[in-house]
């Protein structure tokens, strides 16, 4: 499935997301104007999937994180977490765990970001279906996560380092 | 001459083991062939991604309207068949050689199969059916000679330019015949003139102390006094493509005890240095280089104990093991060719396996 879906997604040029839950209708509603109906699709339907995805979204880390994760790992395509909670207090800042791959962190409003710390977000963007320049902004930041290459942070972190071997 | 190609090519170059050099070469090959191409990264294994050589990645960022050829490099279990390229190629470097059916039929989805190592492709011979075998086609593992000949300076600081350095590449494991060659270095050749370099992948600290007690423990049994500087060194991790070679040119002789069947980066790059290259005779490193200087090997006591698991895992040169006499005169006769300043020409045709190579896989 990584291979297959990795050819797919070069292939096809349209942004297909899967959508960690599909329960909220608004967030379903709002993709689906964005994206088209047939590119969103849930986590139940991606076992049978037979079109491309180029990015796993995640809404609300508390809820599926670590599914989304193994999604994003499993299919190699970047990961969206899209917070639309405050952290809850059972959960310590210093506790947040981050994917170790490519990534990107939106929050639905300021207190949220700041909830969780905002430092570790990308951007705050609503879910405002009536605004064009959220649409817009929803668009781009689709257009510019999901055509990314899914590569892990260490590499990333470290690409052009060189480094000497040393005796052990 | 070959026309130029559209390229999708998925493989593990963000590996740093001998499957992400593999990988690393060819895309570097098609690319220097004239090939328009797209590189997409796989995650297969356990290894660290980690630091690579930075002049291919700008080719992932690249988006071509047309695409003629899908290069697969990953698992067999992993292959598809997409009628929309003209052709489908897999790579199939696997060192476990399932004869499972999944694998048969997967195979059979690709209009050809590239395998780097003849030994291999002898024993796939027997595992798959005949319609899928057809398929398979030899495309050895490449390497940028001149890019490595033009750098023959380029060395690594500490080592000592007077010291002959032999240098091999092993994991601490009864797999490996690494007590042997320790134990031929210690007692014979051990002094002011020479050194060891052992390189091994990412183990622990602990593991580490331990190897180096070993050591020394197999010199004090042998009665060989330790002189420290000239005592194993070990270099443990995965290194980027530059410092492999400076790990390499500052060695003398490669002592390749690697049993697996895939030819290994430091193999290529020894024999376009025109440097010595000791192996074992089953080698895949024997089956490259015809100049390789071979050992002899016995069969080892791990066929005795679990020969019909071998057998079955078809990995045929864990069967055999080192001889040290034989070991111990080849690396006498390296030295000593090297002491009494002969000048040898290993030729062994490395322009076999320059990228220029490369079109005979399309």
């Amino acid at each position: 499935m990584t291979v297959n879906n990795s050819i797919l997604k070069v292939l096809q040029k349209n942004i297909s997301i899967a959508l960690s839950s599909r329960d909220d209708k608004n967030i379903d509603r709002f993709f689906q104007k964005i994206l088209g109906k047939n590119n969103i699709c849930g986590f139940d339907d991606t076992e049978y999937m037979h079109r491309p995805i180029h990015l796993v979204v995640c809404v609300n880390k508390v809820e599926s994180l670590e599914k989304s994760m193994a999604m994003s790992h499993y299919l190699h395509v970047p990961l969206l977490i899209i917070d639309t909670q405050t952290r809850p207090d059972y959960i310590p800042k210093n506790k947040i765990f981050t994917p170790e791959f490519t990534y990107m962190q939106i929050a639905t409003d300021h207190k949220i970001a700041e909830s969780w710390g905002v430092e570790g977000y990308h951007d705050v963007l609503d879910f405002d279906i009536m605004n064009s320049k959220t649409i817009k902004e929803w668009k781009e930041t689709l257009n510019k996560i999901g055509h990314q290459t899914f590569k892990t942070i260490k590499e990333t972190e470290n690409n052009n380092e060189q480094y000497s071997p040393h005796i052990q | 001459m070959i026309p130029t190609k559209n390229i999708l090519y998925l493989g593990p170059y963000m590996e740093e083991s001998s499957r992400g050099y593999y990988s690393c070469m060819n895309i570097k090959a098609l690319e220097k062939a004239g090939h328009n191409i797209k590189i997409i990264p796989l995650y297969s294994s356990s290894y660290l991604p980690n630091k690579i050589s930075s002049d291919i990645l700008h080719l992932e960022e690249k988006n071509l309207e047309k695409y003629d050829v899908c290069i697969q490099h990953c698992n067999p279990l992993q292959y598809v068949h997409n009628s929309y390229f003209e052709q489908n190629i897999g790579i199939y470097d696997f060192v476990n050689l399932d004869p499972n059916p999944i694998v048969n039929s997967n195979l059979f989805l690709l209009d050809k199969i590239l395998v780097n190592s003849p030994n291999k492709l002898t024993i796939l011979a027997d595992i798959l059916a005949p319609h899928v075998f057809e398929r398979l086609q030899y495309s050895p593992q490449l390497i940028d000679v001149n890019h490595i000949q033009n750098k023959k300076q380029e060395k690594l600081e500490w080592v000592d330019e007077n010291r002959f350095y032999f240098y091999s590449e092993l994991e601490f494991s009864e797999q490996y015949d690494w007590e042997k060659l320790i134990y031929v270095y210690l007692t014979n050749f051990m002094d002011k003139n020479t050194g060891l370099i052992i390189k091994t992948n990412n183990i622990s600290e602990d593991k580490i102390k331990i190897i180096k007690q070993q050591i020394y423990g197999m010199a004090s049994s042998a009665m060989v006094k330790p002189i420290p500087e000239a005592m194993p060194q070990v270099l443990n991790g995965v290194y980027d493509e530059q410092t492999m070679f400076l790990i390499n040119n500052s060695s003398d002789c490669f002592i390749d005890i690697n049993k697996a069947n895939e030819p290994s980066y430091s193999s290529l790059c020894f024999a376009a240095l025109n440097k010595p290259i000791i192996s074992h005779e089953n080698s895949t490193t024997a089956s490259y280089f015809k100049n390789t200087i071979k050992v002899d090997n016995m069969i080892s006591n791990s066929l005795i104990k679990h020969g019909d698991d071998i057998m079955n895992n078809s990995i045929t040169n864990y069967y055999y093991t080192l001889n040290s006499e034989s070991l111990l005169n080849n690396m006498r006769k390296v030295y000593q060719d090297r002491h009494n300043k002969n000048q040898i020409n290993y030729d062994n045709d490395i322009h076999k396996y320059d990228l220029s190579q490369i079109n005979y896989i399309l």
